[in-house]
C-alpha cells in the first residue's frame, strides 16, 4: 500500500512539473488510481476531511467564483482600473504603482487570476495611450497579484487551504499576514522607484489621452453594481465574523453567492459555465492522492524526517520557521503551489501531533492552531504566496500575463519574467523571514 | 444543379504578402464578401473576410464596454491603422475554410451554409485550386428560381 500510494504521488508531482499533460486530467486519474487500487476507500476520499477532499476549499472557491463572475458583467472592473490611471494624472510611473496597489488590494479578496484577467486589457490599453512597452506594466501586476492573495485568508488558494486545515480564520490571517504584506508591498515598490522612477516618461500628449477617456462609460448595470457591492460588503463583513459566529468561510461565501444569483437575474446556466470547473476538479483529485499519501504513512515518513532536521519544540519551531519560508519559497518558484501546500498541509498536521500532541492534549484544528504552530503556518503561506513570483511559470497569474503579453504583440521570455521576478522573490522571502523572527521570536506578538 | 453552373468566377484576389492597407483598399473597391489569398499557381491558401480586417485593426482587449472610454475622434482610429498597416494577408487570413467542389451539387452547398452559418463558399478544384465561390444569396436565387419565381429581369 505504502509504495502504490508513493508511486502514485511521484508520478502525477513529475508529470504536473513536466506539464507534459494538463494536470487536471493528471490530477483526476491519479486520484482514481487511488481509489481503484483501494488505497483510499471512496468513503475517505468523499467524507473524510483528513484523506479526502475539504469540500471547505472547494465551496469557498466555487462561491468567490461565482460573485467576481457577477460583477464583472457590472463592467466595474473597468471603470476602477480607467479610474485608478486617471488618478495618476498620465504619468507612467504613477499609473504602474496606481495599478500594482490596486491590483494587490483586489487579489486579497478575488483570485489572482481573475485580478489580473480584468486589469491586464486595461493596461494594454493605457500602455498603447502612452506608447510606452507595457510588459514591465503587466509584470508588475502579476507579481502584485500574487503579492496582495497573500494577505487574506481568501486571497489565494493555499491560503484557503491552510485555514481550512489548521482552523485559522479571516481574522487570524488579517492579523498576522496583512501587517506582512503591506511591509513587503511598501519596500517593494520602493525598490521599483528606484527601478522604473526615472525611466519611464511620456509626453504632455499621452498624458492627455489617457485623461481624455471616460471612466463613467464603463459601468453597464448600475442596479446589478449596487446589489453587487452590498453582498460583497456584506460577505467581507460575515469572513471577518466568521470564526466569532462559528462559521466555515465556505458557508459565509455560499450564502454571499447564493443571495446574488437570486437577486441578480442571471442565468444560472451561463454564470455556473465560467466557473473554472477545470481547476477546482484539479483540487479534488490532488486531495484524493495526497490522501492516499497520508493514510498510507508516507507523509508521516516526511513529518519525521522534518523533525529530525530542524528539531521542533512545543515552545519553539525557530528553526522550522525560517527553514519553512525557504523551502516553500524555492518549492513553489518550481511546483504550482496548490500541490504543494496540499502536501505540506498534512505533514504539518502530523508534526504538530507528534511534537505537541502528546504534551498539551489537543487534538485537530485545536492542535494544529496552537501558538508554537501558527508562526510555522504564516511561514508556509508567506514562503508558497510569494515564491511564485519568481519564474514566468511560478504561479497562474504569471502564466496568464505572459500568454495576454504574446496576445498583444509583446512576448515575454522566460528570462525577462526572470529578471523582474527573481529579485522581488528573493526581496520579499527575505522581508517575510525578518517579519516571522522579529515578530514571533524576538518581540512574541 | 451543380455549382459549376451557379458560382461565380470574378473573385477579389490577393497573395499572400499583400499589405493591410492594400486589403481595405482592395476591400472598398469590390463587391464581394470575401478576398481570397492565392499563391502563385492559384491554389487557395486562406480567406480574409470584413470581419478578419475589423478584428486585426482593433487589438483584442478593447471590448466593446472598454471601447465607450476612448474619446470619439480619428486618432484612436488613425493609432489603430498605423499599428497593422503593414501587417500581411498571410498573417491576417483564416486557414480553416470551408469549400465546395465544381461537381458538387447546389443541395451540399446549400447544406454548408447552413450548417457552419457562413456567407461564401470557395469552390475549388480537386488540387486546391480556386475556381470560383458560390454566395448565400446565389443559392438564394437558384433556390427561388427552382421553386418557380423566375427573375423579373
Amino acid at each position: 500500500m505504502f509504495w502504490i500510494a508513493t508511486a502514485i504521488f511521484v508520478c502525477a508531482y513529475a508529470v504536473i512539473v513536466s506539464e507534459k499533460i494538463n494536470k487536471t486530467k493528471v490530477a483526476l486519474f491519479g486520484a482514481a488510481l487511488t481509489l481503484a487500487t483501494k488505497v483510499l476507500t471512496q468513503h475517505d476520499a468523499l467524507h473524510d476531511v483528513d484523506l479526502g477532499v475539504d469540500w471547505n476549499v472547494i465551496f469557498l472557491l466555487i462561491s468567490m467564483m461565482l460573485i467576481v463572475n457577477i460583477m464583472t458583467k457590472t463592467g466595474v472592473f473597468q471603470y476602477v482600473a480607467v479610474k485608478s490611471a486617471k488618478l495618476g494624472r498620465g504619468d507612467p510611473f504613477a499609473i504602474m504603482i496606481i495599478f500594482a496597489v490596486v491590483t494587490a488590494v483586489a487579489s486579497a479578496f478575488l483570485d489572482n487570476v481573475t485580478t489580473v484577467l480584468l486589469i491586464a486589457p486595461v493596461t494594454l490599453l493605457v500602455a498603447k495611450e502612452l506608447e510606452v512597452d507595457p510588459v514591465p506594466y503587466l509584470i508588475t501586476e502579476a507579481l502584485a497579484s500574487n503579492i496582495g492573495g497573500t494577505a487574506t485568508l481568501i486571497g489565494d488558494p493555499p491560503n484557503i487551504m491552510i485555514g481550512s486545515k489548521a482552523g485559522l480564520d479571516f481574522m487570524d490571517f488579517l492579523v498576522h499576514l496583512t501587517p506582512a504584506i503591506i511591509l513587503i508591498m511598501v519596500i517593494w515598490l520602493l525598490f521599483w522607484k528606484v527601478i522604473f522612477g526615472k525611466r519611464l516618461v511620456v509626453g504632455e500628449v499621452q498624458k492627455a489621452r489617457i485623461l481624455a477617456m471616460n471612466e463613467n462609460a464603463l459601468i453597464r448595470d448600475p442596479v446589478l453594481l449596487k446589489k453587487c457591492c452590498i453582498i460583497l460588503g456584506l460577505t467581507i463583513l460575515g469572513f471577518l465574523l466568521h470564526g466569532q459566529l462559528g462559521y466555515e468561510p465556505a458557508t459565509v461565501a455560499l450564502l454571499g453567492a447564493s443571495t446574488l444569483l437570486l437577486i441578480s437575474g442571471e442565468d444560472p446556466q451561463k454564470v455556473l459555465e465560467e466557473v473554472e470547473w477545470p481547476t477546482l476538479f484539479f483540487f479534488m483529485g490532488l486531495f484524493i492522492i495526497i490522501g492516499g499519501t497520508v493514510k498510507a504513512g508516507l507523509i508521516g515518513v516526511f513529518s519525521q524526517k522534518v523533525i529530525a532536521l530542524t528539531h521542533p519544540t512545543q515552545d519553539s519551531m525557530l528553526l522550522l520557521s525560517m527553514v519553512m519560508v525557504w523551502f516553500s519559497g524555492i518549492a513553489s518558484a518550481i511546483v504550482d503551489n496548490i500541490p504543494f501546500v496540499a502536501t505540506m498541509n498534512p505533514l504539518l498536521a502530523e508534526l504538530a501531533e507528534k511534537v505537541l500532541g502528546p504534551t498539551t492534549g489537543l487534538t485537530g484544528p485545536a492542535l494544529y492552531s496552537h501558538p508554537t504552530m501558527l508562526p510555522v503556518w504564516w511561514a508556509l503561506s508567506l514562503g508558497a504566496c510569494l515564491g511564485g513570483n519568481g519564474t514566468a511559470i511560478g504561479a497562474s497569474a504569471n502564466v496568464i500575463v505572459v500568454g495576454l503579453a504574446e496576445k498583444a504583440g509583446y512576448p515575454i521570455t522566460f528570462a525577462r519574467f526572470l529578471k523582474y521576478g527573481a529579485p522581488v522573490t528573493l526581496l520579499t522571502i527575505i522581508v517575510s523571514m525578518a517579519y516571522i523572527y522579529l515578530r514571533y521570536y524576538v518581540l512574541g506578538w | 444543379m451543380r455549382i459549376r453552373h451557379m458560382m461565380r468566377t470574378k473573385l477579389a484576389i490577393v497573395g499572400p504578402d499583400v499589405t493591410f492597407a492594400e486589403l481595405l483598399r482592395t476591400y472598398r473597391d469590390m463587391d464581394s464578401r470575401l478576398v481570397y489569398v492565392v499563391d502563385a499557381t492559384r491554389h487557395l491558401l486562406g480567406v480574409i473576410s470584413s470581419y478578419d480586417l475589423l478584428r486585426t485593426m482593433l487589438p483584442f482587449y478593447l471590448d466593446s464596454n472598454l471601447a465607450k472610454a476612448l474619446p470619439d475622434d480619428d486618432a484612436v482610429i488613425l493609432q489603430a491603422f498605423e499599428a497593422c498597416q503593414n501587417r500581411t494577408a498571410g498573417e491576417i487570413m483564416t486557414r480553416e475554410f470551408v469549400a465546395v467542389h465544381p461537381d458538387d451539387t447546389f443541395l451540399e452547398a446549400e447544406a454548408l451554409i447552413a450548417e457552419h452559418g457562413i456567407s461564401v463558399l470557395p469552390v475549388l478544384e480537386a488540387d486546391g485550386q480556386l475556381v470560383g465561390a458560390v454566395s448565400r444569396r446565389a443559392i438564394l436565387n437558384a433556390l427561388a428560381a427552382q421553386c418557380g419565381f423566375n427573375s423579373e429581369a
